[in-house]
Formats: structure tokens, sequence, C-alpha cells
């Protein structure tokens, strides 16, 4: 008898509540639709740190997590990688985003011998020859920036989580062709309000919580209705392997009146190279880069440069542009041996471009969705701070999640807390790299003199800059 | 500081939550759609994170954590899948604010109230997350009820039962009945208010008169119980206090802390349980 009014009590009525959660059901033939506790869509470099920092959790344990992308991720996770060279898509990690990766158990799953650690970073103004030179001094224990190439890192993020990601599963080759945000499904109080991804395949699933990682254009920020407002800084980023003619474990990085150029280190003499330029100027050097016109744009003034890309727009052959860069080089000798310079590059490997902007959202966070990384701010890579803002940005969401967890609370509805903690700091770092990027793309003169006067006042002033250096390592 | 009171036994049966009920559990399917829907009111108002029972929700956390963190010393595991394997019950669930945070952090839970409307409305509000269905089952029941009906003592590993107490006719029996509830071994959880001037001004007068964010009369300062009492009642019942530790509400941070018994040294003892603490205590087994 008491049996049988248990039954009945958990039989709903017809106006009731069963209903509702009926028809959150998909209106598919099969019928299926999965419940995620987590489901983070995007399987880059953020989306995959989130994905094995919550599989490393013991609070996280009894959930269950899905990672999709619309990549075949296990290729990634089974890179070889090229022995002659390295791949021009690189991250640079600050040491305390390093250490973050470190005590998660994920960095040793990298190739740890592809990955450079760097001390020092020189930059200079091409306009104003102001020169900055920021060394940590020894006292800092370890490096506090490192360089890998994107793959590597991804590639051993999905060994994490292959090895210890128990409650995730990945959905790879599944792209999100729509989601039904929590709120617009159903008006009925009692029925579940959680947002439903529709995948390529049909399938269906419904999740708690979705973390949107799925880069600058993500898709879950437009159908969680989160506004962004931003431009396009009408540049591109070349970036290309560099062989150098002896190894660096320094960074390099002048800025140029059509955008700054950076020389990264990795190991056994190769380089990153990261350089912004104007749309034209894309067209012309993605095709005609070499190792004399980095050389050149490291060195030679800016009026000398314009003299090459002139040369580089009259499709000059480049036994000529060779010519005019060796000359002019000679001819300038203090340029060449000058100690801000980076060494000379002997070859230019793979290459690629994307174009840069600035977008800024409105909020991190709707109902039932959070964004990270490139979905919730891009920025200009100039300070390469891109991807360690999404890092820092698992780190604060994988906190406010655990601390939910932990507490039983619906990890749904406590992203108040992630977006208080970010939002404005994310904000703040656009903000000054953004004007970074416009105080050292005015070509006027005055501009040009107050802010080599002031990169040189500060290189000869070791208390800031040891400040910077700390700010930096965090 | 503490009173050393001794505590009296009041074998008087609460109408509330001593009631003897044949009817334990109620359809839904028995309601009328303008009932369904002024629960769904009540429903959604209770939940609110931000509504009137926000310092509800509030405190329900660093509760919740307590509860865990000693049920994961007490299995002597650093892993939450341990909680997985276990049974629990709230007495005296209200909207099941803790009962389905128990419920997910893995607690298989039966969560029992006196009071038909907040069974209703738990259960309301269980709909919108699917995946507690199978965690959680409410029942429109009492304590002694429940031990009476199953005639089934020793049931649970963890039984719950917070901010409750204070409220009951006859502390005692109601201590009583929580520990005829759990297992040999198992842990009775219980928080409530102390005795003392501070809580005093906490829980009554800022609540009841400054802030008037609670009902005038909800609380009553001579049901209030100090610490050692309640101890001293576990221990009469077969139950050994493991940790006591206060609740601190920010009010204006909204944020709500545990602090320990002794948090500001030997020369305060008890200071941090002055107003509201959280006891966990098991119960010996045979």
């Amino acid at each position: 008898m008491l049996q049988r009014r248990l039954l009945l009590s958990h039989r709903l009525p017809d106006l009731g509540l069963r209903r509702g959660l009926a028809t959150q059901q998909p209106p598919l033939s099969d019928g299926s639709c999965e419940r995620y506790d987590i489901a983070i869509v995007g399987g880059g470099p953020a989306g995959c740190t989130m994905a094995a920092a919550l599989g490393s959790l013991d609070a996280m344990s009894h959930m269950r997590i899905a990672l999709i992308d619309s990549g075949k991720l296990s290729d990634i996770r089974k890179w070889e990688p090229p022995i002659d060279t390295y791949l021009p898509r690189t991250l640079q990690i600050t040491a305390s985003n390093q250490r973050f990766l470190k005590r998660l158990g994920i960095w040793h799953w990298c190739f740890e011998d592809r990955i450079q650690g760097y001390s020092r970073a020189v930059v200079t103004d091409a306009l104003g020859k102001g020169k900055i030179d920021l060394d940590a001094p020894n006292a800092y224990s370890g490096d506090p920036a490192f360089m890998i190439e994107t793959k590597n890192l991804v590639s051993g993020l999905l060994k994490a989580i292959d090895h210890n990601g128990s409650c995730i599963d990945v959905l790879e080759r599944s792209k999100v062709v729509n989601m039904a945000s929590a709120s617009s499904t159903n008006a009925n109080p009692a029925a579940v309000k959680w947002p439903t991804i529709t995948l390529s395949d049909n399938r269906q699933l419904q999740a708690r919580l979705v973390i949107g990682a799925d880069g600058a254009n993500s898709c879950i920020r437009k159908y969680a209705n989160i506004g962004t407002y931003g431009a396009k800084y009408a540049q591109y980023g070349l970036v290309a392997t560099l062989c150098l003619q002896e190894p660096i474990s320094a960074a390099f990085q002048r800025f140029l009146p059509t955008g700054p150029i950076a020389m990264l280190p990795f190991p056994g003499g190769f380089a990153n190279l990261v350089w912004s330029l104007d749309a034209d100027l894309i067209q012309l050097l993605k095709s005609r880069i070499s190792s004399d016109i980095v050389n050149a744009a490291f060195r030679l003034s800016p009026i000398e440069m314009d003299r090459i890309y002139d040369l580089l727009r009259t499709d000059a052959s480049t036994e000529l542009i060779t010519n005019e860069i060796a000359w002019r080089l000679q001819s300038n000798a203090n340029a060449t041996n000058d100690s801000s310079a980076p060494p000379l590059v002997a070859a230019v490997m793979a290459k690629s471009s994307f174009p840069l902007q600035l977008r800024l959202v409105d909020s991190l966070t709707a109902d039932r969705v959070a964004l990270i990384g490139d979905a919730g701010h891009v920025m200009h890579p100039l300070a390469g701070q891109g991807l360690n803002m999404g890092l820092e940005d698992v780190q604060c969401l994988v906190q406010v999640l655990e601390g939910a967890a932990t507490s039983g609370e619906d990890i749904g509805v406590v992203l108040d807390r992630y977006n208080s903690q970010r939002y404005v700091r994310n904000l703040a770092m656009q903000g000054i790299v953004d004007k970074v990027w416009h105080v050292f793309g005015a070509r006027s003169s005055l501009v040009a003199s107050l802010r080599s006067l002031a990169m040189n006042g500060l290189d000869h002033l070791p208390v800031i800059k040891s400040r910077m250096i700390h700010a930096f390592m965090q | 500081m503490f009173r050393r009171a001794v505590w009296r036994l009041q074998p008087v049966w609460n109408s509330r939550y001593h009631s003897t009920q044949t009817q334990n559990t109620q359809p839904l399917s028995s309601i009328s759609p303008h009932e369904l829907e002024k629960f769904t009111r009540i429903s959604a108002e209770w939940w609110d994170p931000n509504g009137s029972f926000k310092y509800l929700h509030t405190m329900n956390r660093p509760r919740v954590q307590f509860i865990r963190q000693t049920l994961l010393d007490m299995h002597k595991s650093p892993k939450g899948s341990v909680l997985a394997n276990l049974r629990g019950i709230d007495v005296g669930c209200g909207g099941g604010l803790a009962t389905e945070s128990l419920a997910r952090l893995g607690i298989s839970m039966v969560g029992i109230d006196a009071a038909k409307e907040n069974i209703m409305m738990a259960r309301m509000h269980q709909q919108q997350d699917p995946m507690l269905a199978s965690k959680i089952e409410y029942r429109n029941e009492t304590a002694e009820s429940r031990l009476g009906d199953t005639q089934q003592k020793n049931e649970f590993d963890v039984v719950v039962s917070l901010e409750v107490i204070e409220h009951v006719r006859d502390p005692f029996l109601f201590v009583k009945s929580l520990v005829d509830l759990a297992k040999p071994g198992g842990m009775v959880v219980l928080s409530t208010m102390n005795k003392s001037a501070v809580s005093w001004i906490v829980d009554i007068v800022v609540p009841e008169y400054i802030m008037q964010s609670v009902a005038l009369g909800t609380h009553d300062y001579s049901k209030f119980i100090p610490p050692e009492e309640l101890m001293q009642m576990l221990q009469a019942c077969g139950a050994q206090t493991l940790d006591i530790q206060g609740l601190i509400l920010n009010p204006l941070s909204n944020q709500c802390f545990l602090v320990s018994q002794d948090c500001c040294g030997p020369l305060l003892p008890n200071i941090g349980v002055q107003a509201n603490y959280i006891l966990a205590a098991r119960k010996k087994k045979d």
C-alpha cells in the first residue's frame, strides 16, 4: 500500500509538470536529447584547458561534461611534431598560467623540449629610437614567459583529458548549428530551463551550463544574444617560423609605423615571427617574405622600409630586393651592430596570416551561458596576452564552479560571480593593449619623440622596470 | 560565555512536528489549477537567490560545504565520489534548498516536511533540474511518523535538520528521532542558534525589527539552544559530537562563512558560535 502511494506521488497531473519537461525534448524522430552538466563548445586552447581542469577536480568527478568541437580532435591528440621545424601558430604563456597548467598536471603532457622559456624582452621604437630592455633578474626563479606551439599545447591538453577526465565526453566533428537559450524555450515555470544545443548530425543535447570557448566569431555568443562592439584594426597578423643564424632566448619587438613586428624564441635556433601589417602590405609580404625582409624590418628606418615596400609593389625581382637590403644594411653599420636587434634570420619557413580585431562583449555571461577565451575578448596580439587572459578566465571560472559544486549549488546559476571578477579586468587589459597600439601607430613626430622619451626614461629606472616585470609575472 | 543550562525533558508532542499523520504523501494530481499556480509563484519566490529568502540561499552554501567536508573526513576520503553511495534525509526540508544541494553532491536524499505546502514547493522546483529526479524523494511527513510508519530505524547514512530544532516543541524528542533515523556510525547534522545576547541581536532584533527581512515572531528566543546543551542531548541519545562551527553572515556583501568555535583564540572561547552554528555528530556503533 505504501509503495503504491509512493508511486502515485510521482505520477504527475495532466495540467502539470512533466509535460513541461516533455516539450523540452527534441521534436526528432530518434527523440534523443542527452543531458550534461556542462557542455564546452570549442576545442581550442581555452576550451581544452577548461575541460582538462574540470576533469582533474574531485568536486566535479560525478558530473557529465561534453567537449564539442567541429574538428577532428583525435588527430590533434595524436600529433607528432615535425623534427626540423616549428609550426607558425604559437602562444605565449605567462609564468602564472604555466604554474596553473603544471598544477593541473597538464604541462608534462606537452612536448616540453619544444617549449622555450624566456626572461628578457627587448622592445624598440623604429620612429623615435626609443628602447626598453626588460630583463627579469635572477631573483625570480624560473622564466616569466614561455613560448609554445598552439598544437603542442592543445595536443597535451587532449592527452590530459584522455588520461584523467573520465567524466568528459569528447564530441569531435560536431558543429553546433543551433542553441535555444534557456529562457526562450518555455514559459512554464516548472519546466527545465536549460539551453538546448543542436549539433550538425541532428543530435541534441541539453546542459545545465554551456561554456562558449569557440573563438572570436563565437556562435554560442551569438545564440545567447550577447552583444559585441569593436573594430577591426584594418590590419592582419603575419606569422611565420624563422630559422636564425644563432639561437636566442629573448623576445624582440619593434614598433614600426605600419605595425609591430616581434620575434619570439623557440629552442634550437628557431623563432616565431608575429608581424602586424596593413591589408595591402600583407598581400605583398605573405608571398614575398624572406629572411632579408625580416632582417630589414628589425634594423632599417621606417623611411627605408617604405622604399622596400615600394619595390615590392612594383613587383621587383627577389634579387633586386636582396641587393637593396644588403646595401642599406651595410651603409648603416650602426643598425647591424645594434645590440637591441635580434640575430640575423637565415630562412623563413611555414607562414600564415589572419585579420586582427578588437572585440568587446557586453557581458561574459548570459542565462546558463559563460564565455571564455577569445569568445569573450579579442585583442591585438602585440602583447601576446590573448590566451593568457583566456587562461585567467578558465582559472576564475573553474574556481567559481568548484566552489558551487562543493556546496551543491546548481552550477548554471552562479555565473555572476565569474562575470563580476573577470569582465572589468578583461576590458582594462583590452583597453591598455589598444592604447599601446594607437600610441605606437601614430606617425606624428611629436608622439614619436614623446613615446621614445618615455621608453628611454623607463629603461633607466630599474625600480619601475622590475615592477613591470613583476606585474607581468604576477 | 555559555550558560551551563541543564535541559529538561519535555515530553509534550509538538503539534507541528510531532503530529501523527496517516496520509504521508499526497499526489500532486489532486491539486486544482488555481492552487498549482499559487504554489508555482511561492516556489519561484522561495527559490529566487535575490528575493526575500536571499539569506537562506547565502547561508545554505557554507552549511552544505560543512556537511560535505565532515562526511569526507568521516569516510577518510578526499574524493567526492564516496558520497554517491550514501543515503540521506533532510528533516524539515522546507522548499528543498539543502535537499537539492545535498542531492547534487551525489547523496540519495529523502526530504520530509510536516507542511504540505513546502513539499509541494520542493517537488515543483525539483522538476526544473532533471538530474535530481532520481536523487530526491519528497514526502509530507515528520521524523516521528516516518519512524512509526516504516517501523524502520537506522535507515540513513546522514540525517540533516537545518534551522528546525528552534521551532519544535520538544527538542529532546526531536533529537532522539534524528539519531534513530541514522544508521549506527551514521552522521547527524543540526544547525540552529545559540542562546546568547549576540544571537538575540543578530537573529531577532536585526532581521525582524530593524531590517524587517524576516516576519515578526519567526524566532522565539526562549527556544534557542546553546551548543553544549545540544551536545548533551545528542550524547544522551547515543551520538558523539564531531565538530561545531559558527556561521557568520555579512548582509552587506551577502556572503556567509564558517568560523571555528574558538576563532578568536583560547582567551575568548566559543566566540565563533555565539549566534548561528552548525553541529555534526556521529551515532555510536552498537
